[in-house]
């Protein structure tokens, strides 16, 4: 159920918190995968540098030159772990899409599923929602070549400015459109993917399109979709920025900490954004078909009639 | 040889300004150039007198056109655009309009043999490509006797490329370099005058320049030498007259959107004038530019011997491809305007074009066929420079979580083509742009750090030095400094230098093994306590390059023991029993040889030590394939 006395922040804070174990789980996966795609490295790594007295370099601080003299050698092979890093990603997108169909359905519940019902809402939702994921795709695709196109155009008009932070900050301000663009990108198929696993209508074609109709007259969901990017991104340069400050050097395990933090709030931030439009979305259209969920139990006595004053 | 005073006078048109030559000075230069700037080109007048100190007649006298290699047949265009180096393809991808430059003689006259501009032949003495137009001969009806001199007047339009390889325009920027017709060199019996190529510098004989130069009456102007003179033209342009002496090259650069920061350098020889021309973007940079001129002159100054010019211009240029060259008195920087502090880019490109003043610009080694003593010595002053500014390993990127050090960066450019080319080749034949570049710069300057552990740092500063004091405003060769060094070391260094500098082998030692056991291991029960072991390192000589070092062996009960291996063989043992377990054992534990392309393998520890620098990276790459992941599920 929608709040509709509270804000849409507020109310997507709400059906977050409900289905946050899920987010737990998309965060655990994620570094389990990512654990899995440093091992064979660390392996490799351990090899050279647990034997070599060099590598004191790479400990206290970042020596590039050793770093560098590191990833040359052809036992460290960083080109063929790219690799495993850019599959384990692959592995978890389409966890997050499995996931996001149940997670999705249980914002639109506003109530805990049941492990079964929340499996067969996500197994019924997933190759919907790869589709939509692949139109999505094209979409930024197309609204990146275009500002592309744009960003070239304005570094030929400014190649000669004089005014070098004009024409840097020209690029600034095309890029921030384009960030504002995805984003709006981003909210449309969000609000197609909520209508997608709402109505569980077949053909995901109508769904993107209710979806760009809605989100061409979602101005507050923007605005708190938004806001919360900003929080995402003040997050990741604030700690990037805490990181690179304060954290020395040698410190591995604070260092973990905090990019595992700055990790997690930010995938926290992303599901809080969807939890957003699904709150702004059960406000604004009603639901065609109601989600099925495990309701209380009817009572098996009908109550008591009022008494009828005589 | 340098000739000091016996020329003096023999030249007329001295200001007042002059002192007593330097140089040979066997040419001068007299330029009366017009610049267009809105078409990009100019036009002069050239008035070059040529004495010959060659000994002999001279009846053929070659003349380099370098605009001329910017059109698409040319040898450079051929060669920039063909380079398959390591890294793929060369410099030039595409042709474009734009790319166009030229040089075209209009006039050629020879005082008292006429008007000789039919006799003008384009010559390709290097690959005999006949669309290469940057180097032009002419014959003498009359041949040159020894010790007379000679007057050519030229007439010449040039065009100038958008920048390219360092020359050219950009928006109202230009730079003006190798612009005018110029003299071969006669060294060593005979002209040299090779052709433009896109690997090499240039050559030739210093002497003294006038040059007028009228360009429109905005324009902030820098250039070789001095100023002598300005006068506004009724016509909305302005004449500049320039005046420098003992130099082997003029190079300009006008821009109305310049800003001018000046300061002053109090060096050995007198009050040096640092007069630095920023682009407005970059203005806040200025102060960081003089900064490191100066603080490198002082050092210079200090090891080397004196500047002896009284001025030095930096050029911020609008394009980045003007950036980062030497010319007489005159460098090109490379800065951008949110260059933070911690990495010190400006720094070293700036450093590194002031040390060509001592290097390209006195010494004057002949850059086409043995590059390797500008560049090369150059970039080892330079880690020299900046080692002692910065810190060893700080010098370029001084940041918390990362560093990077000068001389780390000149051995990482070299090691990937450590066995391609030996640092002798001529700079055209080099196997690819990556192999030049790394051989030349990276490889010289390692090569000389390494050599610092054989004959001592302290020795080979007071060798540089003696070259410097000995060969300047010669044109000596790479001969010349091995003598030098091996004068001032006292000691036949040529097994040094023929696997060096002449060779290319390739040096690399590891500690193959580092293993103890028990004495007493085939008994059950050892007596921990008082256990005796058996220390057993195998050093082996991977590499041909043949250098004696030191092997260190530390041991847990504190000792350390040192040995010194002559690297003959190509692997030796040690062997120690005593009651103490072996560490680790390493090869140049003092970290001296520079030239090593390995130095991960120049260490073993005994047992696998402490994980941590393992775990931090395995780190970084978990975070890193985590972003990864969360990027690409943003699509989900």
């Amino acid at each position: 159920m929608a709040h509709t006395n509270k804000s849409l922040l507020s109310s997507g804070a709400t059906s977050f918190g409900v289905s946050k174990r899920y987010v737990i789980w998309l965060y655990v996966v994620g570094l389990v995968l990512g654990i899995g795609s440093s091992a064979g490295l660390f392996a490799r790594l351990g090899d050279v540098l647990d034997r070599s007295l060099y590598s004191d370099r790479l400990m206290h601080g970042f020596d590039l030159a050793t770093f560098m003299g590191l990833i040359e050698k052809p036992e460290v092979s960083l080109g063929s772990h790219t690799l495993i890093s850019l599959l384990c990603a692959a592995v978890f997108f389409f966890f997050e899409i499995f996931l996001a169909g149940g997670i999705l359905a249980e914002y639109l519940a506003d109530a805990r599923m049941e492990r079964t019902q929340f499996y067969s809402r996500c197994g019924e939702n997933f190759w919907k929602l790869i589709r939509i994921a692949i139109l999505f795709f094209i979409a930024a695709a197309i609204v990146m070549g275009i500002v592309r196109g744009i960003r070239f155009g304005i570094g030929s008009a400014t190649e000669n400015w004089k005014n070098e932070q004009a024409a840097f900050a020209l690029q600034c301000i095309v890029v921030v459109l384009e960030g504002l663009a995805l984003l709006w990108l981003r909210m449309w198929f969000d609000l197609a993917q909520t209508e997608t696993v709402s109505t569980s209508a077949r053909r995901v074609r109508s769904a993107v399109g209710h979806g760009f109709r809605s989100a061409c007259r979602a101005g507050a969901l923007y605005a708190s979709y938004l806001l919360l990017g900003i929080v995402a991104l003040a997050v990741l340069v604030l700690g990037g920025w805490f990181w690179w400050s304060v954290v020395p050097a040698a410190a591995t395990v604070l260092s973990f900490v905090v990019w595992q933090v700055i990790l997690f709030v930010t995938l926290a931030l992303r599901w809080w954004q969807r939890a957003v439009v699904v709150a702004w979305y059960e406000r604004s259209i009603p639901v065609t078909e109601p989600v099925v969920l495990h309701a209380e139990p009817l009572p098996q006595t009908p109550a008591p009639l009022p008494e009828m004053n005589s | 040889m340098l000739v000091v005073g016996a020329f003096c006078g023999i030249l007329s048109a001295q200001p007042a300004a002059s002192h007593a030559p330097l140089s040979q000075r066997v040419v001068h230069y007299q330029i009366n150039a017009h610049y267009n700037a809105q078409q990009h080109s100019l036009d002069a007048s050239e008035v070059l007198t040529y004495r010959n100190l060659t000994g002999q007649p001279l009846s053929v006298f070659p003349f380099h056109l370098y605009l001329n290699a910017f059109q698409p047949q040319s040898t450079w265009i051929t060669e920039a655009h063909s380079h398959s180096g390591q890294n793929g393809r060369g410099t030039i991808n595409d042709w474009k309009p734009e790319d166009y430059g030229s040089i075209a003689i209009s006039k050629f006259e020879v005082a008292g043999q006429g008007d000789l501009t039919s006799k003008l032949q384009f010559v390709s003495p290097d690959d005999g490509n006949p669309n290469d137009k940057t180097v032009a001969q002419v014959q003498l009806p009359k041949p040159l006797a020894p010790g007379e001199s000679v007057e050519f007047r030229i007439q010449f339009h040039d065009q100038f490329p958008e920048v390219i390889q360092r020359t050219g325009y950009k928006g109202s920027f230009i730079m003006g370099g190798q612009w005018f017709p110029k003299v071969g060199v006669w060294w060593h019996g005979a002209w040299n005058c090779h052709q433009f190529h896109a690997n090499t510098e240039f050559f030739a004989d210093f002497g003294v320049y006038d040059v007028k130069l009228t360009v429109p009456a905005n324009e902030v102007v820098g250039a070789t030498g001095l100023q002598t003179a300005s006068i506004d033209n009724p016509n909305g342009t302005k004449t500049l007259t320039f005046h420098a002496e003992d130099v082997h090259d003029f190079a300009w650069t006008a821009d109305p959107a310049y800003k001018v920061f000046e300061d002053t350098y109090n060096g050995s020889a007198g009050p040096v004038k640092i007069r630095t021309l920023m682009q407005p973007a970059n203005a806040a940079q200025g102060p960081r530019e003089n900064s490191i001129v100066k603080r490198t002159m002082a050092l210079f100054d200090k090891w080397y011997g004196t500047y002896p010019y009284p001025q030095l211009t930096v050029v911020d240029p609008a394009a980045a491809g003007a950036g980062g060259m030497e010319y007489p008195t005159l460098i090109t920087a490379g800065t951008v305007w949110y260059a933070p502090k911690s990495v010190l880019l400006p720094e070293v490109v700036t450093e590194h074009e002031f040390g060509h003043q001592y290097w390209y610009g006195m010494v004057a080694t002949n850059e086409f066929e043995e590059a390797w003593l500008d560049e090369g010595i150059n970039s080892y002053t330079e880690v020299k420079v900046l080692d002692a500014l910065y810190g060893k390993y700080h010098s370029v990127i001084n940041g918390k979580h990362v560093t990077l050090g000068e001389r780390e960066e000149q051995r990482e450019g070299y090691k990937q083509t450590a066995s391609f080319d030996p640092m002798t080749r001529k700079a055209w034949q080099f196997v690819s742009d990556n192999s030049y570049g790394g051989v030349t710069y990276g490889k010289t300057a390692s090569v000389l750090l390494t050599l610092e552990s054989v004959i001592g740092e302290e020795t080979m500063q007071r060798a540089i030095h003696t070259w410097f004091e000995r060969y300047r405003f010669t044109h000596p060769t790479g001969t010349d400094f091995m003598k030098t060094v091996q004068e001032v070391a006292g000691q036949d260094l040529s097994w040094y230098f023929d696997q060096a500098i002449t060779g290319t082998a390739v040096l690399d030692y590891e500690i193959s093994s580092a293993n103890y056991w028990p004495v007493d291991w085939y008994k059950e029960k050892h007596d921990e306590k008082d256990a005796a072991f058996h220390n057993e390192i195998t050093v082996h000589r991977k590499g041909n390059f043949v250098l004696p070092v030191e092997v260190e062996m530390k041991f847990d009960d504190g000792s350390k023991v040192r040995e010194h291996w002559d690297g003959k063989d190509r692997w030796v043992r040690y062997r120690y029993d005593k009651k103490a377990k072996l560490v680790s054992a390493e090869v140049d534990p003092n970290h001296k040889v520079w030239l090593d392309v390995d130095f991960f393998n120049n260490s073993k520890r005994a047992e696998p030590g402490s994980p941590a620098a393992t775990l931090k990276l395995s780190n970084y790459w978990l975070t890193f394939t985590e972003f990864l992941e969360q990027m690409l599920a943003w699509g989900a």
